[in-house]
């Protein structure tokens, strides 16, 4: 009975939380910009403030209403207001973030160590998504330590600082996105084949 | 006390019957939710679940929404505040029910 039951709920309270796309599109938006990166040889920051940046902005508003209106064609319009428990640990969330990068971001700076702190802040955010009670995230853990392991690499001479800063600094956060998003589609057709009406009552 | 049959012949039929129960579920877990959603996680066909909702909305436990997403209609299924508390307490009925067989069985035996 339970499985049943709990598959129908799950899939309805996560529906807008595991439909992949918006994750995998930043994805696919720090892909590209570590790869105009490694193209063009000009650090992506410079890139995202100048002519690029409107332009990206433009195509990933229209690419995530697109998807989205395709999705809903395809799975139908769930609406449901955020519960309190989950608006609770979000707002845990996002502080824990900010506190977190304020307390390392100068850290980043002064270490003798050198590390990306793309990676590191991008593995720190996944990882926290991971640990949100109530969310259906937990694949997020792995993924964002592997994408914080991997920002270390220059303190153990594996990679060079410098090699991050051509496009690696965006291309491996945008991998770490888009995995994410690809397990959350991949969770949510897992669950979506129709439940057996039946097998509720079981 | 009810004995387990009369436990079982007070369940409500409206809501007992396993596709309306599954379509119940999930709107108790939402707001409200469109046609093609029930369909995908239900299993159900255009025709059943249009049955099933007509049932459902005649037994005042689902109001039905007709309207438009752009140039597309959109049929949106929502529970009554009648609906929500049906499905509770049914669900509620059930779990003692469990309790009960669970209960009774071994001794049965």
């Amino acid at each position: 009975m339970k499985t049943e039951v709990e598959r129908l709920q799950f899939l309805t309270r996560n529906y807008a939380l595991l439909q992949g796309y918006p994750i995998g599109m930043a994805g696919v938006l720090y892909v590209s910009l570590g790869a105009a990166e490694m193209v063009w040889k000009e650090p992506a920051v410079i890139l995202v403030h100048g002519w690029l940046f409107p332009v990206t902005l433009v195509v990933l508003i229209f690419a995530v209403l697109a998807a989205q209106r395709h999705y809903q064609r395809k799975y139908g319009v769930v609406k449901s207001p955020m519960e309190s428990r989950r608006a609770i640990w979000l707002a845990v969330f996002i502080a824990i973030y900010f506190v977190l990068v304020q307390l390392g971001g100068p850290d980043f700076k002064h270490l003798k160590v050198a590390l990306d702190p793309t990676l590191v802040n991008g593995g720190l955010i996944l990882f926290l998504g991971g640990l949100l009670p109530g969310f259906p995230w937990r694949h997020y853990l792995p993924i964002g330590l592997a994408l914080a392991a991997v920002g270390f690499l220059p303190a153990f001479h594996v990679m060079t600082v410098q090699q991050f800063w051509h496009g690696w600094s965006f291309i491996a956060p945008g991998i770490a996105f888009l995995l994410c998003g690809v397990i959350d589609r991949l969770i949510f057709l897992h669950m979506l084949p129709a439940a057996q009406a039946e097998e509720v009552h079981a | 006390m009810l004995n387990l049959q009369q436990q079982i012949d007070d369940l409500d039929r409206v809501v007992h019957e396993p596709a309306r129960l599954a379509i119940l579920t999930v709107l108790s877990s939402c707001e409200e939710a469109d046609f093609t959603f029930l369909l995908r996680v239900t299993g159900l066909t255009n025709g059943n679940l249009s049955t099933h909702l007509t049932k459902l909305e005649g037994a005042g436990l689902v109001r039905i929404h007709k309207g438009f997403s752009g140039k597309r209609p959109q049929t949106m299924v929502s529970l009554t505040a009648n609906g929500r508390e049906q499905i509770r307490q049914h669900w509620r009925r059930l779990e003692k029910l469990r309790e009960a067989a669970g209960k009774a069985g071994p001794r049965e035996q």
